[in-house]
């Protein structure tokens, strides 16, 4: 029987399904709610407590989502008038290491399907800081110039929180730190134990070979979040 | 029972979405990405090398003519393309950062050969013509005269040949550098020779027939080698050639016959493709080989067990030529594949 590290979960009660690769972000830009509302609903104060980060909920967690606010407002009936939404703007912030050191100053190329691809260059710590559509799932980010560079197929929202053995997994990988072919499958087997003896190994941790609370800070602190 | 497909790896990519002011991030480790473009000649060209590379690295994935395969041990992510032409020879010797292997014939220095299988005779070799001349035929090394033995190769596949006339003069600029012209004609250097009566027919007009006493240039003892106009009838490939290559490729290897003593010359030191750090690499075969060579080379590559991403190819590919040789030894090829620095 497999060791079993996670928090009991799903948490929450609330009516609203977290699918996979949604987060408290992309689920407020569907309900045009500003996401904070969402977040510090008292209803949603377990889930908060537990991960505390709205970027990354699980699937099958349940938020309650608050109504909609109303607001009343007096114009004339004989012009037309403009009334915008502000949504929150939603970002990715991701950091490029290549061979040990930061990927910076290169160039790359975001492509999320329905959106204008977005193109930059990495800051001097490897850093792409761009805003993308709330509701994009996936996009392929092109690095370097040529051909042959390489692309990375991102799935947005899909990171799971470092508190489950699944976001242990997937933050592992991708600190290049190889988690067995099959990946972030939430089981403590081998593979994920020797890819936690390499990461506590290169922090300088207790080489425990268990995701433990020294560990999953590390991660967290080592991968950005 | 059909056997199980291995399932492909997950890649890192699984990512946290940021709220305006969040000064979290998300951090990929980037894998190098090597990319080997596979050309294969014209009697190679049906040959399924992607699914023999497979049978020796199952995790590879292929997709039509290219295949990744993804080595989490060396943080590497390797892919093939298959090529057949000769136009896609040339543009991959030009890419800068890749990988070119070709697998066919040497042709004695004249160079690759692309076009469909099967071919026998003239078109194994000098390709199938297409109305531009631009993806089939002999790729052109450089030396205008060849030397080719007349049992091995002429004999043998019964092609229709150019022999340079006597009247040619001979010099270390068209002469490819096997051609022993220093050496006497006692001891097997060049000297003035007769077609053959036999294979007179298969001489190509050069405006005059082939009169009795008409000599041209030879060399050997016990086998007698002609010295041929290397693209044999006319040129098809023209301006085509390695002459008109700009070699910016990061590796070469040349799995051909011989391609040791038949192009290294060339491409080392006509051409002047120079190793410089961790740039030009180039990979010979020293004696007559065959194409299952090529699986075993790629696959040896794919299996160097530490991480080298970013840094230097030469620890890697010279962990699968020692592992390629030790096979080649064990069952009796007959050939090593060499490094030339």
């Amino acid at each position: 029987m497999p060791e079993n590290f996670d928090k009991t979960h799903p948490m929450g009660s609330g009516d609203r399904v977290v699918e996979q690769g949604e987060c408290v972000s992309s689920i407020a830009a569907d309900a045009h709610l500003p996401w904070k509302r969402i977040w510090n609903d008292p209803a949603n104060s377990d889930l908060k407590a537990e991960f505390k980060d709205p970027n990354n909920p699980l699937p099958r967690d349940r938020l309650t989502i608050p109504d909609v606010a109303t607001a009343d407002f007096s114009k004339p009936t004989d012009a037309s008038h403009t009334f915008t939404t502000v949504i929150d703007p939603v970002k990715l912030r991701l950091r490029l290491i290549a061979g040990d050191v930061a990927f910076s100053d290169q160039p790359f190329t975001l492509t999320i399907a329905g959106a204008d691809a977005i193109t930059g260059t990495t800051d001097s710590n490897g850093l792409i800081d761009v805003k993308i559509p709330p509701d994009a799932m996936t996009g392929t980010l092109q690095v370097g110039t040529t051909p042959h560079d390489d692309f990375i197929v991102l799935q947005f929202g899909s990171l799971n929180p470092v508190e489950v053995l699944t976001g242990v997994q997937q933050r592992l990988m991708n600190l290049g730190i190889d988690c067995g072919p099959a990946g972030d499958d939430g089981i403590y087997g081998h593979r994920t134990q020797h890819a936690l003896l390499a990461f506590q190994n290169k922090m300088t941790l207790e080489p425990t070979g268990k995701p433990d609370d020294d560990t999953r800070d590390a991660l967290k602190r080592e991968h950005g979040c | 029972m059909a056997p199980k497909k291995p399932k492909k790896r997950p890649m890192p990519g699984k990512v946290a979405r940021s709220t305006f002011g969040d000064p979290k991030f998300n951090t990929i480790v980037l894998y190098e990405h090597r990319h080997t473009v596979m050309a294969l000649g014209i009697q190679f060209s049906d040959e399924p090398l992607l699914k023999w590379i497979k049978k020796l690295v199952p995790d590879m994935t292929i997709s039509g003519d290219s295949a990744e395969y993804i080595s989490h041990d060396q943080h590497v992510r390797y892919t093939i393309q298959i090529v057949r032409t000769k136009q896609e020879f040339k543009n991959a010797l030009e890419t800068p950062g890749i990988h070119v292997v070709y697998s066919g014939h040497a042709r004695y220095g004249r160079g690759p050969c692309f076009g469909l299988n099967p071919a026998n005779g003239d078109n194994w070799e000098m390709g199938t013509d297409d109305p531009g001349f631009i993806n089939t035929g002999i790729f052109r090394m450089g030396f205008p005269l060849i030397g080719i033995p007349i049992s091995a190769d002429i004999k043998h596949h019964g092609y229709h040949f150019l022999p340079a006339l006597s009247s040619v003069e001979l010099n270390d600029d068209n002469c490819h550098p096997e051609i022993p012209l220093g050496r006497s004609a006692k001891r097997g250097g060049v000297r003035t020779v007769s077609i053959p009566e036999k294979l007179k027919e298969k001489v190509l007009d050069q405006g005059q027939p082939v009169l009795d006493g008409e000599s041209y240039w030879g060399f050997g003892s016990r086998d007698m080698n002609l010295l041929l106009v290397a693209d044999w009838n006319k040129s098809i490939s023209t301006p085509m050639d390695l002459g008109a290559t700009n070699i910016q490729c990061k590796c070469s290897t040349f799995l051909g016959c011989s391609t040791l003593k038949h192009w290294q010359p060339i491409v080392r030191g006509r051409k002047g493709f120079k190793q410089s750090d961790a740039e030009g690499f180039a990979y010979f075969v020293d004696r007559v080989s065959d194409s299952t060579v090529d699986p075993i080379w790629m696959a040896n590559w794919f299996k160097f067990p530490d991480r080298n991403d970013f840094e230097s190819w030469e620890p890697s590919l010279e962990f699968s030529r020692t592992r390629c040789n030790k096979t080649l030894t064990a069952v009796g090829a007959g050939f090593l594949i060499k490094k030339d620095l």
